[in-house]
């Protein structure tokens, strides 16, 4: 439709109506680009991050394969770790913070955070909920199936249970009255020279952590630190579990002490 | 589609072996950009794609490569058209940057500033084509390399992987926004040629056209007398 062709009107109101909608498309588009290019990742929260790092890779290499989203979102952790850790920051990157919180509502924290030692080798278990007796199938949607993986440690004949922590309890309970933890506000409710009670706290709680909590891959791999069968987990999800080799997910996190640049892009 | 100026010459802007490469670029940009974009999509979004959503995605990963097959493809055989093609030789010599594009941009800017009456008087191709015309070899030398990186992963350690996405990302953007808002609407939208330029599609420019935005050119091909009638057949462009 050169200049000069004689186009009847209703035909040329068609042509100006098709290139105004194409327009408008257009530049819906180039609007959402910019806007994913500068204002996305500030108005996300870390769930929503890691969710969408983790869908991301699932998109790309094994789309829509089914992680749970009770996964990535996981729920509120039972773990007494959090009378004190309120907002406990893992790591630095949002991505693998959201994705260890979410972890978390399904294992004990002592599952990362006690790494067995040369040649011992502990023994990991469902434990209901509320009944605390080990479970025998699961049953939900993944990773909620009303219990967690809890770590357990051969000692003198015993199963000790790594996430229950007898004298560290009662000190606990002598700082909640003495108002040494954190309120609900998150504040910390220190009152009066208790700093006494306050590292023997720390200490007794902390001393049987290891100072290089598990990552990623020491499980996510093919005989890892986890049996999943015996987790009771079907051949397929404990298949998918293993992530394969050199599974992007993993190499993502995998040096993430390195600052990534996405991390840079993010932070700027 | 009438014929448009029946009456009217016209020239060979784009030859077929050219509108060719065009229009598998085009295709293949059009599809990339889509299947690529889909990755940053919210999830939400691609919740609502329900059960599909599975097959689709799946897809959306092997249209990716296919297109970035095909754009590959088509880059290689310009850099071949460009060396060893006559037609390809004068539109790599014609694309050139030289400092009179410097004079031409200033001109330009000021005629639109009021500031000068004339506009100045262009070549075949014009300083914006050229600075398109050379980001886009810039272009498709990053999203080309940083995409044969993530498309072979597993060699490549993490890092490199990062770095290759978060420059296949900015590119993929950039080429994005530069192909809509400077070579689409400024293409098509331009009020000489609106609704749409038949350039690429037939390869022909108006001689109003010609004169209006290349009449250096013009005055070239006149002055060689190698000009085509409209139905002429396709060949050389004669300005080689
Ligand atoms: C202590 C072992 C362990 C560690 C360490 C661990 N995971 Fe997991 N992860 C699991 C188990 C067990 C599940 C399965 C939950 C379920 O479905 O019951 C899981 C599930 C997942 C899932 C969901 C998979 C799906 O298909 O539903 C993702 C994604 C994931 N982990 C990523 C990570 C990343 C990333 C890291 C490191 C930041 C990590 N995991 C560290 C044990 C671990
Ligand atoms: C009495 C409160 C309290 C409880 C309960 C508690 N922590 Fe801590 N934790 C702390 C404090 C205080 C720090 C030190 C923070 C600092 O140094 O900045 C800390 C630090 C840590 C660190 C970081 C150590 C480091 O080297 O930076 C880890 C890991 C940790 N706690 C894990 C746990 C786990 C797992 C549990 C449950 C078994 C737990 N904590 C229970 C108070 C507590
Ligand atoms: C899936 C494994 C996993 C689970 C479960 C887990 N953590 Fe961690 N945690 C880690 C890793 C890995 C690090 C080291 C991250 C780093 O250095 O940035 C870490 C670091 C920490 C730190 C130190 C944070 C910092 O910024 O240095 C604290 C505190 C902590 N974890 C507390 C907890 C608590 C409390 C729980 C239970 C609610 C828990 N973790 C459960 C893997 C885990
Ligand atoms: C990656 C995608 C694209 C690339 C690299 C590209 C590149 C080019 C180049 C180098 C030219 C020649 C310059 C010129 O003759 O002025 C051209 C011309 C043209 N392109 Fe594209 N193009 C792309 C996509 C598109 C799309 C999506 C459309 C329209 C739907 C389009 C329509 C045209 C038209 C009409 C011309 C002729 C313009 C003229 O005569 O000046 N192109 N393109
Ligand atoms: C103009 C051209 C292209 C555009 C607009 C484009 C766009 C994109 C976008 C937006 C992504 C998602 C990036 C992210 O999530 O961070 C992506 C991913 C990817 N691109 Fe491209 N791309 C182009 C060309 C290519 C080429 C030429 C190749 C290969 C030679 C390629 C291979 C890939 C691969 C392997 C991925 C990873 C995701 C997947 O597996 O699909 N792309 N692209």
């Amino acid at each position: 439709m050169h200049k000069g062709s004689a186009a009847s009107a209703p035909k040329k109101f068609l042509v100006h109506l098709t290139m105004a909608i194409i327009f408008i498309l257009l530049f819906a588009f180039s609007s959402w680009l910019l806007w994913l290019t500068y204002f996305r990742d500030a108005s996300q929260s870390e769930e929503a991050l890691a969710k969408r790092a983790v869908s991301r890779q699932e998109m790309v290499y094994e789309p829509f394969h089914g992680a749970g989203d009770s996964v990535l979102e996981g729920g509120k952790s039972q773990s007494w770790c959090l009378k004190c850790h309120k907002d406990y920051s893992h790591s630095k990157s949002k991505e693998v913070r959201g994705i260890l919180n979410a972890h978390s509502f399904f294992m004990a924290c002592e599952v990362c955070h006690i790494v067995p030692k040369e040649g011992e080798r502990f023994e990991y278990k469902w434990l209901g909920r509320s009944s605390n007796l080990p479970m025998t199938e699961l049953k939900g949607k993944p990773g909620d199936y009303g219990g967690s993986i809890v770590p357990f440690r051969a000692e003198k004949g015993f199963a000790k249970r790594l996430d229950e922590n007898a004298p560290a309890n009662l000190l606990l309970d002598e700082a909640v009255t003495a108002n040494l933890l954190p309120d609900e506000s998150g504040k910390k409710g220190s009152t009066g020279d208790l700093q006494a009670l306050r590292d023997r706290l720390n200490t007794e709680i902390h001393k049987d952590l290891s100072s290089k909590p598990v990552f990623c891959d020491k499980c996510h791999k093919e005989n890892g630190m986890l049996d999943f069968a015996q987790l009771l987990y079907s051949p397929e999800r404990a298949q998918r579990l293993e992530f394969g080799d050199g599974a992007t997910i993993i190499k993502q996190y995998k040096e993430f002490y390195l600052p990534s640049l996405h991390d840079a892009r993010r932070n700027q | 589609m009438s014929r448009h100026g029946k009456s009217e010459k016209s020239f060979v802007r784009l030859t077929k072996s050219e509108r060719v490469q065009h229009v598998i670029m085009f295709v293949s940009t059009t599809l990339l950009i889509i299947t690529g974009f889909m990755l940053m999509g919210e999830k939400s979004a691609i919740d609502l794609l329900g059960a599909a959503g599975k097959s689709i995605f799946y897809w959306r990963g092997i249209v990716h490569r296919i297109a970035a097959a095909a754009v590959t493809a088509v880059c290689f055989y310009h850099l071949y058209y460009v060396m060893f093609k006559a037609d390809g030789k004068s539109w790599f010599r014609d694309m050139l940057p030289k400092s009179r594009d410097l004079v031409d941009a200033y001109q330009n800017v000021m005629y639109m500033l009021g500031l000068r009456k004339e506009r100045p008087r262009l070549d075949r191709f014009t300083y914006l084509e050229k600075l398109e015309y050379f980001s886009v070899y810039f272009g498709m030398f990053i999203v080309i390399s940083t995409g044969t990186m993530m498309w072979t992963q597993s060699y490549w350690p993490k890092f490199y992987l990062d770095v290759a996405d978060a420059l296949h990302l900015g590119e993929a953007t950039l080429a994005a926004l530069a192909i809509i808002v400077g070579h689409i609407f400024a293409v098509h939208y331009h009020p000489h040629v609106y609704p749409m330029n038949r350039a690429f599609i037939d390869g022909k420019i108006s001689e109003t056209l010609m004169k209006e935005e290349h009449s250096l050119w013009y005055e070239r091909i006149i002055a060689e007398d190698r000009s085509k009638p409209a139905n002429g057949a396709e060949g050389g462009r004669g300005n080689a």
